[in-house]
């Protein structure tokens, strides 16, 4: 049994809903993933958790009992802000054993715990920095210390690493999720960074406009996301809507960057007329100057080179076809140059390419 | 020289010959009084127990107004902090106008309100049947408290809500989350996050309560002197100047020490906030608790603001019902007084020497802001009470430096309005720096760089990037000059000639005069006189700074 339960919570400020008919699950010791955009809800979502809002409608559970109007502080867990708030007129060791005061322990165990936990984020020996002497990955691991010292039942974090240069956020990351299983703690992790996302989370719940669009381990959001917003959030490139016509041997697929041929898969039930999203490999597309000079069988379309932008290991090519824009990878060398700008091109995408998702 | 060396220098040639130069005048009358140094008024001021009694008087009178002032002020801060209500821009603008009546005004107020013939006794005595007024504290110890509350709240209020308002809720909600209950988060964050600007507001309160003079001359009678009217009675009534000026000596001694730690507490301030853009810090949602609270601190404001109403009301009562009569008899010369001008006249002394005060506390302001925002290095709280020691030096003081140090040829300004002028900007222009420090200190170095970036020399980077910015602080900064320059009344009683006589010092002179017809136009002067530093006050808020931590 789910150790945390959300059920249909909404809270809306003024006439609009932040969060709206908002459900999740956790398991205990699991590191879930909210994702989404700025806006959709995330935050609020976490302050309903954490008692800091009361939710409209709808009720949270956590180990099985509902939360009625019960105010932070009895709730036992944590939460990290994005700005962290530590106390700034506090040193670290005050910061950290801040929760532990709260709850009156005697000095002793707190000098303990408090050195444990500065162990256990690798700042021995800094009781006594104040927080403007710390640096900004320092204070990240100080306000993680500062959660955990209370031994919260489930920890929150709201885009802790935001303010933070990407490596240092990268490295941070793999140390707290080491950390936060140690510890086995249920964590809840905002993020609006995929890669965060992927990199922390057991599961990952893609929220939009306020509501759970779809939830799943990384890698079953990845084969088969359900929407368009859930496939374009986890970062896949490629995505249309597209509608089936003429269904006989091959199937007509009209998309937005023209007509395309596919084998029918015995897995999909194809309707003709009816719409349904395509996500095309990016790797899986090539590209040639002449028509026809690829061997193998698929789609040729016509387009042109639009930009192209380095990645380091390889060069995104973004050609336009027809309506719309298509990015591929894995393309000989000799079309990486910034020349090819403007160049009329053939595009083949091969049948395998295309990968096909019901619309909801 | 450089631009940067002479603006350097203005400010401190300034305060050299207009304030050092007088206050070593005091200094050496008061050790030099025969022909060999001795420093015997000193003796004779500290071995005397009258004055001993003043200095201890002058501290504790103080002490106690600012416990006052706080358990006002910091409720109301709060209100205007965190919440947002209807006509809340009105509300806080009319909360500020206390702080720059004059003395006088205030006075005034008090005595409309409470005084033997005040509006209070006389509805209880209508209500009642009392035979005698049955609030008697007129020349009684609260009614000093209360004054010096009612005028230095406003400090507590404005210094405090700029920061409650920016002060991060992130910070409350962690320690709510980490187990804290609302009592022990404010106990525990919030009063020490708050403490240092709560410090500079009570350092600031006690230093006005401690110079203060108007109020307590007025309103506390003769028995209650605290050392600045005893240096007034020294030099305007029993001609001790060498003891007074040992007095004013050992008063700004004491003020000095204050301003430090202001300026001290201010530096702690820069230190240790978190501070946050206050749309997030607001409150829209209350419970029903919160909104009785609301309510009740919002009538308290309310009742605090009522001596200034009453004060209006009182000079548009005459024995028939309402009437401008007060106004009217200010044009008669009843007594066929020699020195008799006309409230216009009054009125256009005090507008043209407000006017020109302004005008030399920009300057010299501006210039010293400036040059407090470029000095960062770890002294430049020092610095910064060097600058705002006229702030706390009284002015009764200054009026006697002024008079021993400018009554001979080659200057000799006794007779001169510009004196006045000299002694109102000093007075006027710690305020400037006041307002316009925090917005200077605001403007990112990136700034200044990026339009030398993109070609635009020091003058013109000036004048597109800095003047706008500081335009609200300056407008703020000018206004509390004009005003504390209608209201100044210690350094004008010693200075002003009859014909450059001033609506402050008109107010006392009618107030010194008996019968019910000088009490009437002293009402009437003083409605004039708080409706005219009201209008430009209100008429700034809309103006101020929006994140300044001054006041």
């Amino acid at each position: 049994m789910a150790i945390l339960e959300v059920g249909a919570v909404s809270k809306s400020f003024g006439n609009k809903y932040a969060v709206h008919n908002m459900s999740l699950a956790a398991e205990q010791g699991d590191i879930v993933c909210l994702l989404g955009p700025s806006g959709c809800g995330k935050t609020t979502l976490l302050r309903l958790i954490a008692g800091l809002e009361e939710p409209d409608q709808g009720y949270i559970k956590f180990d099985g009992e509902p939360f009625k109007n019960q105010p932070a502080q009895d709730r036992g867990f944590g939460l990290m802000f994005q700005d962290l708030a530590l106390f700034p007129h506090m040193n670290v060791f005050r910061n950290v054993a801040f929760g532990l005061h709260m709850k009156r322990l005697p000095k002793q165990e707190i000098r303990s715990r408090v050195e444990q936990l500065l162990e256990l984020v690798s700042l021995v020996g800094y009781e006594d920095r104040k927080i403007y002497q710390l640096s900004g990955g320092e204070r990240q691991r100080v306000a993680l210390a500062r959660s955990l010292a209370p031994q919260p039942r489930l920890l929150m974090f709201d885009e802790p690493f935001g303010s933070l240069d990407r490596e240092l956020s990268e490295a941070l990351q793999v140390d707290v999720r080491n950390i936060i299983k140690t510890v086995g703690v249920t964590a809840i992790y905002v993020t609006h960074d995929r890669n965060e996302a992927f990199g922390m989370a057991d599961s990952i719940v893609v929220m939009e406009n306020g509501t759970n669009v779809q939830a799943g381990s990384p890698h079953e959001l990845f084969t088969n996301p359900k929407s368009e917003i859930v496939a374009k959030s986890l970062g896949l490139r490629n995505v249309f809507s597209a509608r089936f016509e003429k269904i006989s041997k091959a199937v007509t697929l009209i998309s937005p960057i023209g007509t395309l041929k596919i084998d029918p898969n015995k897995d999909y039930a194809y309707k003709d007329g009816s719409e349904v999203l395509a996500i095309i490999d990016q790797k899986a597309i090539s590209i040639s100057l002449q028509k026809g000079k690829n061997t193998y069988q698929g789609n040729t379309l016509e387009g042109v080179v639009e930009m192209l932008r380095f990645q380091g290991p390889y060069t995104e090519i973004i050609v336009r076809c027809g309506k719309a824009t298509l990015s591929c990878l894995a393309t000989p060398q000799e079309l990486s140059n910034p020349e090819m700008i403007d160049a009329k091109v053939y595009v083949t995408i091969p049948s395998y390419a295309v990968r096909l998702l019901s619309k909801e | 020289m450089t631009a940067r060396r002479l603006l350097m220098l203005g400010p401190i040639l300034y305060l050299s010959a207009f304030f050092f130069y007088p206050l070593l005048t005091i200094l050496a009358r008061s050790l030099n009084t025969g022909d060999s140094l001795d420093i015997t008024p000193f003796i004779s001021i500290l071995g005397d127990s009258y004055y001993l009694g003043r200095v201890w008087f002058t501290i504790w009178q103080a002490t106690v107004s600012t416990v006052v002032t706080l358990l006002l002020g910091l409720p109301i801060a709060y209100i205007f902090a965190r919440h947002e209500f209807r006509g809340k821009t009105i509300l806080r603008a009319a909360s500020t106008v206390p702080f720059i009546m004059p003395t006088i005004v205030v006075a005034m107020g008090f005595i409309s309100l409470l005084g033997p013939q005040g509006a209070l006794n006389s509805l209880l005595m209508d209500l009642f049947g009392f035979e005698n007024p049955p609030i008697r504290i007129s020349n009684t110890l609260t009614i000093i408290f209360m004054a010096h509350a009612f005028y230095n709240y406003a400090i507590v209020v404005r210094v405090v809500s700029a920061f409650w308002a920016n002060l991060n809720p992130r910070l409350e909600e962690t320690a709510a989350v980490l187990g804290a209950s609302k009592l022990n988060t404010f106990i525990t964050i919030t009063l020490p996050l708050l403490f240092p600007s709560i410090i500079s507001s009570a350092i600031l309160a006690f230093t006005f309560s401690f110079t203060s003079f108007g109020v307590v001359l007025v309103l506390g009678g003769p028995q209650f002197a605290t050392m600045e009217v005893a240096t007034y009675e020294l030099t305007a009534k029993l001609f001790r100047l060498e003891l007074a000026g040992a007095l004013a000596i050992i008063q700004l001694f004491f003020t000095y020490v204050f301003l430090l730690l202001y300026a001290r507490a201010q530096d702690n301030i820069a230190v240790r906030s978190d501070l946050v853009p206050r749309e997030f810090t607001r409150i829209s949602k209350r419970s029903a608790r919160q909104r009785v609270g609301l309510i009740l601190t919002i009538l308290m404001l309310i009742t605090i603001l009522s001596p200034l109403l009453i004060l209006i009301e009182r000079s548009l009562t005459s024995v028939n019902g309402y009437s401008l009569h007060h106004f009217r008899s200010l044009f008669v010369n009843a007594d066929d007084s020699y020195f008799y001008l006309t409230p216009i006249a009054i009125i256009t002394n005090s507008v043209r020497f407000a006017a020109m005060t302004t005008g030399i506390a920009l300057l010299v302001g501006t210039s010293a802001a400036y040059l407090l925002a470029k000095s960062s290095n770890r002294s430049s709280w020092f610095q910064d009470a060097f600058y705002m020691m006229p702030l706390g030096v009284s002015a009764v003081v200054m009026g006697l430096g002024y008079l021993l140090a400018f009554n001979r040829p080659p200057v000799d300004l006794r007779g001169s309005w510009l004196i006045l002028i000299i002694a109102h900007s000093l007075i006027a222009y710690p305020f400037v720096i006041r307002s316009v420090l925090p917005a200077l200190r605001a403007v990112p170095t990136q700034l200044q760089e990026s339009a030398a970036v993109l070609g635009a020399s020091p003058t013109k980077t000036f004048i597109h990037i800095y003047l706008p910015i500081l335009t609200p602080g300056l407008i703020v900064g000018a206004t509390f000059a004009f005003a504390v320059s209608m209201g100044e009344f210690g350094a004008s009683l010693l200075l002003v000639r009859p014909q450059f006589t001033t609506m402050p010092v008109a107010i006392f002179r009618l107030l010194g005069q008996p019968g019910a017809s000088n009490f009437g136009q002293a009402l009437a002067m003083s409605s004039l006189l708080m409706m005219i530093v009201a209008a430009g006050f209100i008429a700034i808020e809309r103006l101020r700074y929006r994140n300044s931590g001054g006041f």
